[in-house]
């Protein structure tokens, strides 16, 4: 099997089957952007790992239940992704979801590299105060690049509903991101 | 197209104006070069979509990727082997109150009806006792 050039449907159908090689080349296309998605929304790589695992347990699972004709293998596995984190979330319901903010590592030590560790921890924290469909919406347009149509149906709702969604999460990152970068922001964030 | 409309596309869709809907590019692009405050406008919104890229092209280490892989085919192979999952009847109980009544209709009817023997014995078709004998008055036809 070329498991590189193998298109999702084919490889789905082998691993309907039980073929493990199948499903290790389905993860290594896929998996990034599941743990993107589910970190984005958990605010946690420890979470988002858990999400991810159980995600690929359910692919393995319900292989031969997906319909290549119905929906893309990414827009079902993205849907599989977000009902896991918001399952988790209700469960996590009252905690905080800066107190479940993970630190990262630091990156080298070039100035460059410490002022885009500082936006991009800004813009964690920004993404941080959206609800959590919001954040869905901003990853899955902006980060996973999903077309409207795409992003509407794994949140579930009308092409309609999510604009006006993605409208108001980018709308509270840019307010927050500007809050952030005022005199009286950055001496609060410090 | 109005400074207003343009920053609520803006704040939408990003900087990038391919992912605008089509009819309103050439508008919202005039727009930016003829007005200093949606170009001011765009280039904040350019700004935050550099900072997105920059967070989208962070990608798990492939050590991250494997264990996870890893860790998920661990429990494929621990998984005990399924029987019939009967669960799928629960997301469609219409279907499944439909069955049952059909079976338990089926199951009454051999349990409960007339004795067939002795028709069969007067050479009366399989068929017909099984559609005619058993509905009301059936019995006249022969």
């Amino acid at each position: 099997m070329s498991a590189t050039v193998d298109s999702d449907e084919t490889l789905m159908s082998l691993v309907a089957a039980g073929d493990e090689t199948a499903f290790r080349a389905l993860t290594e296309r896929h998996l990034g952007r599941i743990l993107r998605l589910a970190q984005k929304m958990l605010g946690s790589a420890v979470e988002a790992d858990d999400v991810a695992q159980e995600a690929l347990l359910r692919l393995w699972m319900n292989a031969a239940r997906w319909q290549p004709e119905r929906s893309k293998l990414t827009t079902w596995l993205y849907a599989i992704v977000y009902r896991l984190c918001v399952d988790r979330l209700r469960m996590r319901r009252g905690v905080s979801l800066e107190l479940a903010m993970e630190a990262e590592d630091p990156r080298p030590d070039a100035l460059e590299a410490l002022a885009r560790e500082r936006d991009l921890r800004q813009l964690e924290t920004a993404m941080a105060t959206l609800q959590p469909r919001q954040r869905a919406a901003l990853t899955l347009f902006y980060y996973e690049e999903l077309n409207g149509t795409d992003a509407a149906a794994v949140l579930g709702m009308s092409l309609r509903a999510f604009w006006s969604l993605l409208h108001r999460a980018r709308q509270t990152v840019q307010q927050h991101m500007h809050a952030s970068n005022t005199p009286s922001g950055t001496a609060a964030q410090s | 197209m109005t400074l207003d409309f343009f920053i609520r596309l803006l704040d939408t869709f990003g900087a990038d104006f391919r992912r605008w809907p089509e009819d309103q590019r050439a508008a919202a692009q005039a727009l930016r070069d003829a007005s200093s405050v949606a170009r001011e406008k765009w280039e904040a919104a350019q700004r935050l979509d550099a900072l997105f890229s920059l967070d989208r092209a962070r990608q798990p280490d492939a050590v991250r990727v494997a264990a996870i892989t890893n860790a998920a085919l661990r429990r494929i192979r621990n998984q005990p082997e399924q029987g019939f999952d009967w669960r799928w009847l629960l997301s469609r109980p219409l279907g499944a109150a439909m069955a049952t009544t059909v079976l338990a209709g089926l199951a009454a009817g051999f349990l409960l009806g007339p004795d067939l023997q002795p028709l069969q014995e007067r050479g009366v078709p399989a068929v017909v006792l099984l559609l005619g004998y058993g509905a009301p008055g059936g019995e006249g036809l022969f």
